[in-house]
């Protein structure tokens, strides 16, 4: 890179600038090559036969084994696992906007008593990783008979990803004019007219990001899903996979693990696709201005 | 109803709900991890017995949770770096240069940092895997096999191969997070530094990292709590903390101590300990960052 | 239940909860299958048993089960209780089966409302069991095996030797019998046995022997030996077998309760010496097991990439699915002997069902406990189950159910191949110690060759002495 001074300008090309650019090209499509091929490599494998998947990780499929796909549905009961995941999505998604539109709206537009105290709260919040504190979670989850419970999966999701979704929307809430709420509550929209018929469509860009950051959020968690949830009818995706990579009755099952790890990926990548400017704009919008 | 009277009841509704999910699965159970951490408890049948200090004093004469410490702070140290350093080059890349398939790079790179961890983990056992992964055949096939080795099954390299897992992760992310960041800074000051003979080297050593320092710094600190929570999952699926413990994290053991050993005070002392150690760390990295920078 | 304790917790999220735990609740009951098949009408199809069950019946005629949901299953469970209801008629029994059983009974033990009846297996819900041993929360089920049956012989009597004494199923060493012995498993060391036949070669007798088939071994493509690298706890079925053999029971107690002086015995020195020898001797391991699971490990074993794996009696149908060399077949040949004169041994290990002491139906669970063990039950529990119970004869009765290896490998124990069990006593309540974990973790790194044995001794020595200490300790 040293070596290519000035490659940006619009001006003439020199031939050292265009092997600069060609080399860094190929820089790129090595990273791109290393990103992309486990993945590839995971999708012509869900197309395999169990003997295939043991001999070369570089061959095609000799023929499509669509029945990998029909094994992980049925015997490992992928099908379950999704709508389950689909549920505590949606779920949580609903706990989280309930709680989090309201908090953000009041703590970044009305001052009262207690307001700083709070936002440094919930910003405290942000450091406190799931992770550190299931244990205790659990324990009180199990004496209030929390545990084994969707629906509760979904409230502490919702309550893990609430102080990050507070802080990003404050700031959206702080960015709408005065006027509109002015307006409003002289029209006699009251408080809750003005939030819900003023505040939220126009605090709508916000909230599309922290939906879709609670998304991949939800949609991939596994610490917490595996802990708190028991039985079987009751498990998510990530925690069905686990179990099909580890439970002895499907490890054999080569071909039906990487179909299932394909059932996982697809919703993922088409819904990132699909939003994916929207995605990393509102990553720049959490990142750039914490 | 007075003007004012309404203004508090509206306050105090919307409030609430996020203060109960907050306070019922964020405040209390950490209140807990507090005080717990004093007690002997198995979790099951017996009342919590106060041990004082007894917890954290077996703590630093418990081998294994040492071990597992050192093994985490080896994450929390290479990953972030290398991560950082990684993603700040392809962001400026990305930017800085005229390539027209740019945001492909961009989409691809940030690809992995929506995948669940469970899925990473699954296809980064395989890609390390002895005789069938595509590590070692890979190695073969370009006739370095003699390199070809059980990556995740010897104590010199596992920790090396997770930490490139974890990297393989992140870096997109905070590629993307570096790329508005460089969005931001206004071109004139490039422009400028073209002009006066500086090349991209020095351009990004003497522009584009200081101006995005503050970006960093938050990023350090993100990928630092990153690393501990996310090397849990991968950890408890790639290695199962082995070979012989040379992989144990520090949440892996206290997870185990607590639902293995049903140790349950144990493991909250243990808890306690890496949140303050890791609040320590983000204070720390801070006020060290933000000297630098002055 | 859990709508109850939601409205009891806070109103806006209450009211919430209540519309949606509502629709969680519904499917989630799929533990009571047997609820709704109970047909009271069936109750006359059993007109043998009648007088029988006529003439005791239960004051409380509910059962609460909980069952663990492994490799086993639940089909027995569901065919026992049928069968068992059928046999008592008006009694009621619910089954809660699942592959973390432990995490669905813990809340209810610790609000002091255990199911009547447990059978609690598998890693992930030992934790709990053990607890359990540890605060002498279990009922004393020494009478049921002692006292008379309706064919006037004790229970006792049918079980298979050795097992009510070990300290699986009397744990605290007095005797007395606090978990009830289920399914029996065997462990040793496995090998195709088509290649045996082709190549004529003879399974090892001593671990001389089995070092000096490499040649053979590397003369057909394979390493000598792996196993399940990512867990190293496989080895004990090397281990165990290897230590009783050289040291007999009295070793073997050592290593089980605790004796640090055992690290520093000549035992101690031979039976881990075998893995230094195949750490060290070339071929010996198969490459790069130390990394590999227990399924990638065995199926490198079935694509013939090493001769011989430890694994138990579960192993055909385990890897039923899993790709194999041509002609591949299932052989066993327990552990080879360290000393000459001695015979192959196989470890054996047993399941365990017990009655919290706080059951609140102990009468028909004890009642349910027997019936496990007639003729009938071991029979459900071969088909349904493919499992073996810890019963003299139970291998005959099952045979049409098992694969042929998996019930000469039963045979083989019930004629001549010795067999040794045993499990590490209860550590000190709120030690930090696992104690399978520090013995067997750390092998990886003899395997490895980056610990010798000297330093692996020492080690453990500190950790056996620290043991004691909190045996010590917390029995004072």
């Amino acid at each position: 890179m040293a070596s290519i001074p000035g490659a940006f300008k619009p001006a003439k090309r020199s031939a050292g600038a265009i092997i600069g650019i060609w080399l860094l090209r190929l820089f790129l499509i090595a990273q791109a090559v290393i990103v992309l091929y486990p993945l590839i490599w995971n999708v012509l494998a869900s197309l395999k036969t169990n003997q295939e998947v043991l001999e070369s990780p570089w061959t095609l499929p000799s023929s499509l084994q669509w029945g990998n796909f029909v094994a992980a549905f049925t015997s490992a009961r992928m099908g379950d696992y999704m709508l389950n995941s689909v549920l505590v999505v949606i779920l949580s998604m609903a706990i989280l906007l309930v709680a989090a539109v309201p908090t953000a709206y009041v703590l970044g537009r009305m001052r009262f008593f207690g307001r700083g105290f709070l936002t440094n709260l919930y910003m405290a919040g942000l450091f406190i990783g799931g992770v550190y504190i299931v244990v205790p979670l659990f324990i009180m989850m199990n004496e209030l008979g929390m545990l084994d419970n969707r629906f509760w999966l979904s409230a502490v999701y919702a309550g893990g990803i609430l102080p990050f979704s507070v802080y990003l929307l404050t700031g959206f809430m702080k960015a709408i004019p005065h006027d509109y709420e002015e307006a409003a509550m002289i029209d006699g929209c009251g408080y809750f007219g003005t939030l819900f018929r003023i505040i939220m469509p126009m605090a709508r860009p916000g909230i599309t990001t922290v939906i879709i950051f609670a998304f991949f959020d939800f949609w991939n968690e596994y610490v917490l899903a595996s802990t708190l949830i028991a039985s079987d009818a009751k498990k998510t995706i990530p925690v069905g996979l686990s179990n099909l990579m580890q439970i002895q009755k499907f490890a054999t099952d080569w071909g039906s693990l990487f179909a299932g790890l394909v059932i996982v990926l697809v919703p993922t990548v088409f819904i990132y696709v699909l939003l994916q400017k929207r995605l990393t704009q509102g990553m720049m919008m959490g990142g750039v201005k914490g | 109803m007075t003007m004012k009277r309404r203004r508090a009841v509206f306050i105090a509704a919307c409030l609430l709900p996020g203060l109960l999910l907050f306070a019922l699965f964020k405040i209390y159970p950490t209140v807990q991890v507090f005080h717990k951490s004093f007690y002997q408890w198995n979790g099951i049948g017996d009342k919590p017995v106060f041990i004082g200090l007894d917890n954290f004093v077996e703590m630093f004469q418990d081998d294994t949770f040492l071990l597992a410490l050192r093994n985490t702070g080896f994450l929390m140290l290479i990953v972030p770096i290398v991560t950082i350093a990684i993603a700040l080059i392809n962001a400026s890349i990305l930017t800085r240069s005229k390539l027209k398939e740019k945001s492909l790079y961009r989409t691809v790179f940030f690809f992995p940092s929506i995948l669940s961890f469970v899925v990473i983990a699954i296809l980064w056992s395989f890609i390390y895997h002895p005789t069938i992964g595509f590590l070692n055949s890979g190695l073969e096939f370009i006739g370095l096999g003699e390199y070809a080795m059980s990556w995740l099954g010897d104590q010199r390299t596992v920790l090396w191969a997770l930490a490139v897992t974890l990297i393989w992760q992140a870096a997109g992310y905070y590629m993307v997070m570096y790329m508005a960041g460089i969005d931001g800074i206004s071109p004139d000051f490039y422009e400028a530094a073209s002009l006066d003979g500086a090349t991209r080297l020095q351009q990004f050593m003497y522009i584009t990292v200081p101006m995005l320092w503050e970006i960093i710094r938050i990023t350090i600190i993100f990928s630092i709590n990153g690393v501990l929570s996310i090397s849990f999952v991968v950890v408890s699926i790639m290695t199962a903390g082995g070979p012989d413990r040379h992989s144990e994290v520090a949440l892996t053991y206290l997870y185990a101590q607590a639902f293995t050993n049903s140790n349950f005070g144990y493991a909250m002392a243990m808890a306690l300990f890496i949140f303050v150690i890791s609040m320590l760390l983000a204070f720390l990295s801070n006020r060290m960052t933000g000297k630098e920078a002055n | 239940m859990k709508r109850n304790k939601g409205v009891k917790l806070v109103l806006a999220l209450a009211v919430l909860a209540s519309l949606l735990a509502g629709c969680g609740g519904n499917n989630g009951n799929n533990g009571n299958k047997g609820e709704s098949e109970t047909p009271a009408e069936q109750t006359g199809a059993n007109s043998s048993n009648g007088d029988e069950a006529g003439s005791k019946s239960f004051a409380n005629p509910q059962l609460e089960v909980a069952v663990f949901q492994g490799g086993y299953g639940r089909e027995y469970w569901d065919a026992v209780a049928e069968s068992f209801m059928q046999d008592h008629p008006g009694t009621k029994i619910n089954i809660t089966a699942s592959p973390k059983i432990g995490d669905l009974v813990r809340p209810k033990i610790v609000a002091g409302n255990p199911p009547d009846f447990m059978y609690i297996a598998g890693g992930d819900n030992t934790p709990v069991l053990n607890g359990l041993i540890k605060d002498n929360a279990l009922l004393d089920l020494t009478d049921v095996f002692t006292e008379a049956g309706e064919d006037g012989a004790a229970l006792k009597d049918k079980i298979l030797p050795g097992i009510l004494e070990s300290p699986a199923i009397a744990p605290h060493g007095d005797g007395k019998i606090y978990l009830a012995p289920y399914n029996f498993g065997v462990m040793g060391l496995w090998y195709n046995k088509a290649l045996f036949d082709a190549k004529s070669l003879a399974s090892p007798k001593t671990w001389d022997e089995f070092f000096a088939m490499n040649g053979a071994a590397k003369e057909n493509g394979r390493a000598l030996f792996t196993y399940q690298g990512m867990y190293p706890g496989y080895l004990e079925e090397i281990i165990v077998p290897a230590i009783y053999n050289v040291g007999g029971q009295e070793a073997l107690d050592q290593f089980f309760n605790y004796d640090p002086e055992f690290w520093k015995s000549d035992t101690f020195k031979q039976a881990f010496g075998i893995l230094e020898r195949i750490a060290s001797e070339e071929n010996a391991l198969m490459k790069g097991t130390v990394a590999l699971n227990h399924t990638q490990s065995q199926t490198e074993f079935l694509q013939g990439k090493a001769m011989f794996i430890p694994n138990g009696s579960w192993f055909e149908d385990e890897m039923k699915d899993a790709p194999r060399e041509d002609g591949f077949q299932y052989g066993f040949l327990g552990v080879p002997s360290l000393d000459p004169a001695k015979p192959v041994t196989a470890l054996t290990s047993v399941e365990q069902m017990v009655i919290p002491a706080k059951a609140k139906n102990p009468e028909l669970a004890k009642a349910f406990l027997k019936y496990l063990y007639t003729e009938k039950s071991i029979t459900l529990n071969g088909e349904k189950a493919k499992g073996v119970l810890a019963v003299k004869g139970a291998p005959d009765l099952v045979k049409a159910y098992l694969g042929d290896t998996t019930y000469n490998v039963y045979k083989a124990v019930d004629s001549g191949m010795g067999t040794v069990n045993g499990t590490f006593k209860i550590v000190a309540k709120g030690s930090k110690y696992i104690p399978a974990d520090e013995v067997y973790k750390p092998l990886s790194s003899i395997i490895n060759k980056q610990m010798t044995l000297d330093e692996y001794a020492e080690k453990l020595y500190k950790i056996y002495a620290d043991i004691q200490e909190e045996l010590k300790a917390s029995a004072e």
